[in-house]
């Protein structure tokens, strides 16, 4: 019982850390909590049910066309709306600016969000793969093997992820303007092209994120809004900083509600999880791996 | 009550700290003295600013402890050690731009004031009206400080913190951006400020003042104390040469 | 009075603004009978109540807080519990669930002051659904996603019966001028004045020896405060909550509306609170395209008017 918990724990805590990098890579350049995210996780788990149902595409394949366009849309949406708000509100203090971009995500979310539920309806589907009927069975755990294709996907894209972000031009890019973006500018780095391609990037990781949330749980029109809390939860409490301490504090949020909503409540699984953000801030306000 | 020991007023002992791989300012031990004026220069990045914000609390130490009159402030949070006697300016004027001259200094005076709640008013008003004549500043006490000339903000960045009634004052680079009038306008001032009673640690770059104002300078490069002594020891000094590298002022002594 | 360089004309002078919505929100019911315009007027002044509890809390000690739905939850639950099972006085039970807010908006803010900016932002986020799981979910006491029904309206006070809509008003008004006096008095006081250091410049303030943990503490118990109060005043008037009410949703309106009406102005969070409750209720008429035309308006102003409406009034006139 305990470890077929912990086995569905992983399954969770990588998807967890799928959306957490996604969201951390564009807070980090960008300074921007983008919450709109979690729309953008619907939006590809619809995509990617229309295109497995109507066009019959294969499980990599339609991962791969959502990741794009949803990276072509989170760039369109950056362009139109932070890009404006940031353009304009120089003058302001910087909690302010902070706060109008806040709100603009959650102005996105809402249109996006209610509009979906307009077209799809309260329809709960949720997206079909070849590989659900097989079961993996050992030790007395039992695995369906889209589970394990699930968690291979995320190494896959992480391990993609990294090495884009380590030795790539525009990763080197990203990593200087996080860290002082307007040195980096001096340096003779094009800045709005550093934005895009960060929001680009880190949106195609919301777009995995949601197709994989739609493989495992449901489609529905308002299945990002928690997913992205929690995304922000596990970046909350691993500080911003390493991608290992992300995935490692995914993995904290994964397994704490695996093991607490078999064994405690299933209800309050989410109670679960901002219990320990709640926990983790108090010890360390700036995170558990950083600092002031 | 005037203190009589020779002791020293602030004393920084083995102060260190580090950002991830670099070390910021290692192992840096000095000491301010009563009625004593200090400078502390150094090339660009050489950690000068850094020292004043483990002073003043902005930054925490990795190593080293700061002694106030004798008292460890070292684990004082930022503002418990502006009420023992800890004020500073920002390089670049810090003030509040949104905010008229004479709230300015009021705020300043928050950390004086008795607990008096939410009715009550600043009995002391006698202090902002004191440092106002004490730097001409009285005629603009109703403008905005945004809207004030680069001279007269960065006197009411001082006046800010003398309204804190500090026992010690760290300025940073107060004659940053001014004209030659202007610079020795503030040299007057932070002198008029000795007299007064009140130590002074001075960061700057113009070293004509410097020199000129300052009773013992303290030298950092790369984060350490690499010379301290008198003006003169110090423009003549191998290593403070070496640091400045092409320095006219070392060359014209 | 401070002199802060927003500070020009009747609508940002304070004395001016407090006289004119007590004035603007006391004359309705005389000529008003629709029951319908009485309700949304009524709405408007608990929302504006809550709007200035947040307007307290971000524009003066510059935190977002998305804890408040929470707490106006607290408020309302523990009030209308407090009156169903133990048959307690609205009277009584309403300082008590006051005062109860205020002791968890204390104890909230002891772990999320330590953090800033984002870390703060989810960290009462975290503490909003906290809550909001405990009310869906607490069966025995709250009842759930079925809510709590039949809550009582006021009993007799002096005399005065609070049955009617009209009469219900006035107890809400008097509330409702209650906070604005408040505000008034926070920001003239010595309070007031730290409170806008920290606002503009926190690391500055802290530098001129200002307690920053002091006063965002205060901010936030007296906010959490008069959030919960608000949260009594719906519970009475509608009779019937439940959780939703009382989720993320209602804390993003509540940020909302100063951001709308210009945060840290006296009139501003008024005018967003009422703008804010009546634009909904006239996209009614537009039925299912209703909150993404809102999500549109709000999408706009963001871009066009980031400062707030008042703020964008004050500049168009000092340009002429």
């Amino acid at each position: 019982m305990l470890a077929q918990q912990l086995v569905n724990g992983i399954v969770i805590s990588s998807i967890y850390a799928l959306a957490a990098l996604g969201l951390a890579l564009i807070l980090s350049t960008l300074d921007i909590p983008d919450f709109a995210q979690g729309q953008m996780y619907m939006l590809a788990a619809f995509i990617g049910y229309f295109l497995v149902v109507k066009y019959h595409f294969g499980i990599l394949f339609t991962i791969f066309i959502t990741m794009v366009i949803v990276a072509f849309l989170g760039v369109f949406v950056e362009r139109l709306t932070y890009r404006r708000i940031r353009k304009r509100a120089q003058g302001l203090r910087y909690g302010a600016f902070h706060l109008l971009l806040i709100l603009a995500a959650f102005a996105i979310g809402i249109i996006l969000e209610n509009a979906a539920l307009l077209f799809f309806g309260e329809y709960v589907r949720s997206i079909p793969t070849p590989y659900s009927e097989k079961i993996y069975q050992f030790w007395g755990i039992s695995i369906p093997q889209i589970r394990v294709i699930v968690i291979i996907i995320v190494g896959i894209i992480i391990a993609g992820l990294q090495i884009f972000i380590t030795k790539s031009k525009w990763g080197k890019a990203m990593r200087a303007v996080a860290q002082n973006p307007l040195g980096a500018a001096m340096s003779g780095i094009n800045l709005d092209r550093i934005f895009s391609i960060t929001f680009a990037v880190g949106s195609a990781m919301g777009a995995a994120t949601g197709c994989l949330l739609g493989i495992i749980f449901n489609v529905e029109p308002t299945m990002g809004f928690l997913p992205v809390l929690k995304g922000f939860v596990v970046i909350v409490v691993a500080g911003m900083g390493s991608m290992i301490g992300i995935i490692l504090s995914s993995f904290l949020l994964g397994m704490s509600e695996s093991l607490g909503g078999g064994y405690l409540s299933s209800a309050y699984t989410d109670t679960i999880a901002f219990g320990i953000l709640i926990i983790a801030l108090t010890l360390k306000p700036f995170g558990l791996l950083g600092r002031e | 009550m005037p203190d009589e020991r020779m002791g020293n007023l602030l004393e920084l002992n083995g102060l260190t700290r580090a950002f991830g791989g670099l070390v910021a300012v290692n192992q840096v031990s000095f000491s301010l003295g009563e009625k004593e004026i200090l400078g502390l220069i150094g090339p660009n990045g050489a950690g000068k600013t850094t020292v004043y914000n483990l002073i003043s609390g902005l930054l925490s130490l990795d190593k080293g402890r700061i002694i106030l009159r004798g008292e460890d402030i070292t684990d004082y949070p930022v503002h418990e050690r502006v009420k023992k006697g800890i004020a500073r300016t920002f390089q670049g004027v810090r003030i509040f731009r949104n905010l008229s001259l004479v709230l300015n200094l009021k705020i300043a005076r928050h950390c004086r004031l008795k607990d008096q709640g939410a009715g009550g008013k600043d009995a002391q008003g006698e202090v902002v009206v004191g440092t106002m004549e004490f730097l001409g500043l009285g005629n603009l006490k109703d403008k905005l400080a945004g809207d004030l000339r680069l001279i007269d903000q960065a006197l009411l960045g001082i006046g800010m913190a003398l309204c804190t009634e500090a026992k010690v004052l760290l300025l940073d680079e107060p004659s940053g951006g001014l004209n030659l009038n202007e610079v020795s306008m503030v040299m007057s001032v932070v002198e008029k400020i000795r007299k007064s009673g009140t130590p002074i640690l001075l960061i700057e770059h113009n070293m004509k003042a410097v020199m000129s104002v300052c009773d013992r300078i303290v030298v950092l490069n790369h984060g350490e104390k690499i010379a301290e002594g008198t003006p003169t020891e110090i423009s003549n000094h191998k290593e403070v040469i070496k640091a400045y590298l092409g320095t006219k002022y070392a060359a014209r002594t | 009075m401070q002199t802060t360089r927003r500070a020009s004309g009747i609508l940002a002078s304070r004395y001016g603004s407090f006289l004119l919505t007590t004035i603007a929100f006391f004359l309705p019911p005389f000529f008003i009978e629709d029951q319908y315009i009485l309700h949304i007027l009524i709405m408007s002044e608990i929302w504006i109540i809550l709007s200035l509890s947040m307007n307290l809390l971000m524009g003066y000690a510059g935190q977002v807080s998305m804890a408040h739905g929470a707490i106006y939850g607290i408020g309302a639950y523990t009030s209308a519990l407090l009156c169903l099972h133990f048959g307690i006085s609205f009277w009584v039970s309403l300082p008590l669930a006051t005062l109860l807010s205020m002791i968890f908006g204390f104890l909230i803010g002891l772990p999320s002051f330590r953090a800033t900016g984002i870390y703060f932002v989810i960290l009462t986020m975290g503490f909003g659904l906290v809550f909001y799981d405990i009310f869906n979910n607490w069966m025995e006491v709250t009842k759930g996603p079925m809510g709590l029904k039949n809550i009582p309206v006021p009993g007799f006070f002096f005399g005065f019966s609070f049955a009617s809509k009209q009469s219900y008003y006035y107890l809400v008004f008097a509330f409702m001028v209650f906070s604005m006096y408040l505000m008034q008095r926070l920001n003239d006081s010595s309070w007031g004045e730290a409170f806008l250091a920290i606002r503009e410049d926190e690391v500055l303030a802290k530098s001129m020896g200002i307690n920053l943990w002091k006063y965002k503490t205060i901010a936030m118990t007296i906010s959490c405060g008069i959030t919960g109060l608000a949260g009594v005043l719906y519970a009475h008037y509608i009779n019937f909550i439940d959780p939703i009410s009382f989720g993320l949703l209602p804390c993003i309106n509540m940020i909302i509306m100063p951001v709308v009406g210009s945060m840290g102005t006296f009139i501003g969070p008024i005018l967003g609170a009422t703008i804010l409750v009546i634009v909904p209720e006239a996209l009614r008429v537009a039925t299912e395209f209703r909150e993404v035309i809102y999500g549109f308006m709000l999408l706009l102003f963001l871009l066009f008017m980031p400062r707030g409406i008042i703020v964008f009034i004050q500049e168009k006139i000092s340009r002429r």
